[in-house]
């Protein structure tokens, strides 16, 4: 790895924080036509479903498309960059109703906190994480939060 | 896991990593990671001269199983998954688990693991079914 970039230089986890968590994603709409649920699928290798129905995989990618900000934006707000080498930490998902392409959902989002850790592999990291909340003109149909482990240089 | 229930196994789901569902996903998802499309990035990296699928793919693997084991009109009602390592282009990777019924709900340890058996992605899940239009009539 010693071509690699370095990571970022890790700045105050305080000041992080302190800027961060409860942060409201701008939020907005997100919309999936039929067309690219059928291409979907078949990236996912998911079944393609009756009625538009949108299999249990697009809540990640429903959420991500209706948040208002891009990972890369998002990655900036905490001083860093997928030129890092950030990956994913966790993903939860909740879904109380089925979602369906070519209908219109509205999509909130939250940050929710981000800490500093350090390990064998990584050495300094922050974990920063997001809820977002998938909604129709019905109640909330689903619920997706995510965390992604940002290589820090040093504290 | 459960109160005294039936202890099964998921049936298993397999797939070939490959880069053009990674670069349809990036598109997807408006993520501009260059791991999943730009070999030269995960070389730079130190990953080797493999792209890197995307998290949320190996989560739809899971999620595949899942539905085939329980039919299409399943939903996630709570999961949590946790991405433990990488999933290489040309990998071939497995996706199963563990289930125990109850009424009313399935509880599942999931797991993604490579050709290697190197666990990739856990995650605890629980699932419910939706009833289907011809269920309803």
């Amino acid at each position: 790895m010693s071509d690699a970039t370095p990571a970022a230089a890790a700045p105050s986890i305080d000041d992080l924080r302190a800027k961060l968590v409860g942060y409201d994603l701008p939020g907005g709409g997100a919309r999936f036509e039929p067309h690219e649920a059928w291409i979907g699928n078949d990236a996912m290798r998911a079944p393609h479903l009756p009625d538009n129905r949108l299999g249990p995989g697009w809540l990640l990618p429903l959420a991500l498309r209706g948040v208002g900000i891009t990972i890369a934006e998002l990655l900036a707000l905490a001083e860093s960059s997928v030129d890092d080498g950030v990956v994913f930490g966790e993903l939860t998902l909740g879904q109380a109703l089925p979602v369906y392409s070519g209908i219109d959902y509205s999509v909130t989002g939250k940050i929710t906190d981000i800490r500093r850790r350090s390990g064998a592999t990584l050495g300094i990291f922050d974990i920063l994480q997001f809820e977002m909340r998938v909604t129709s003109a019905e109640p909330v149909c689903a619920t997706v939060g995510c965390s992604f482990i940002l290589p820090r240089r040093s504290a | 896991m459960s109160d005294g229930t039936a202890l099964d196994h998921l049936g298993e789901w397999t797939t070939l990593v490959e880069a053009g569902p990674m670069q349809v996903f990036s598109l997807l998802t408006n993520d501009p990671n260059p791991i999943h499309w730009d070999r030269s990035e995960t070389q730079r990296l130190g990953y080797g001269d493999r792209l890197i699928n995307q998290g949320g793919l190996n989560v739809a693997y899971v999620l595949n199983a899942i539905q085939s084991q329980f039919g299409t009109n399943v939903m996630v009602s709570s999961a949590t998954f946790r991405f433990l390592a990488n999933a290489f282009e040309g990998d071939t990777v497995i996706a199963g688990g563990e289930m125990a019924s109850s009424e009313g709900a399935t509880s599942l340890m999931t797991w993604l693991r490579n050709q290697r058996g190197d666990s990739l992605v856990t995650g605890v899940v629980s699932v419910t079914t939706e009833p289907t239009a011809k269920e309803l009539i």
